[in-house]
């Protein structure tokens, strides 16, 4: 896969973070699935957002129920 | 490694359709820091039954989230399925790339039979498993 080569700058604190978690060797690995994921996240914002445009805005009832089956899938167990 | 939203093929069935609980769960789930994955088979099965392929194509295309099949995944898949007695090959792929990253839920259409083969992976209730 081809790759680009950027010199980034962190906060100290994240960047010693993230070093000490991923290590010398998956530092750069870790930062692409990071960046990868909130792209992902805004791209998926986007879409909804249009389909908002199409088809109208999600009803209050389908948020509020798919933010408690949420809440209740991802609780602590 | 983030938590991953796996799609079954009746979630990205829902999505091309329009489905409005199907995008609520596909943004909720970007919005608390799960990463959506869409299994190549759970692609295959999807466009094979899309009615509108070109929609599906363009869905796939922004969430940029297929996950091709390995071996370590595919080797499982005989075992798991003949434990469970139910589920599809495909099915059997989205609990098999739910389990490899721990946090990770599962957005299907049909929860019984990924129930089943949760259950005959030894993780049921440890996966969560949201209908769309």
């Amino acid at each position: 896969m081809a790759v680009l080569k950027k010199s980034v700058a962190f906060d100290e604190a994240v960047g010693r973070e993230a070093l000490e978690r991923a290590g010398e060797r998956g530092f750069s690995r870790f930062v692409n699935e990071a960046v990868a994921q909130r792209l992902q996240a805004i791209r998926i914002v986007e879409l909804y957002e249009e389909f908002e445009a199409e088809r109208g805005p999600v009803s209050e009832a389908t948020r509020r129920a798919v933010s408690a089956e949420w809440d209740a899938a991802t609780a602590p167990r | 490694m983030s938590p991953r939203l796996v799609l079954d093929t009746g979630a990205l069935v829902a999505l091309e359709r329009g489905d409005e609980r199907a995008f609520e769960h596909l943004v909720t789930a970007a919005r608390r820091g799960f990463l959506v994955v869409v299994p190549t088979l759970v692609v295959m099965e999807a466009l094979r039954g899309a009615r509108a392929p070109q929609r599906l194509s363009q869905i796939l295309k922004r969430l940029d989230a297929e996950l091709p099949l390995v071996p370590e995944i595919s080797h499982l898949v005989q075992g798991l399925r003949m434990r469970a007695g139910t589920g599809s090959d495909t099915d059997a792929v989205v609990v098999l790339e739910a389990l490899a990253v721990p946090g990770s839920a599962i957005l299907t259409g049909d929860p019984a039979d990924i129930h089943a083969l949760l259950e005959a992976a030894g993780s049921h209730g440890h996966v969560p498993v949201l209908r769309v």
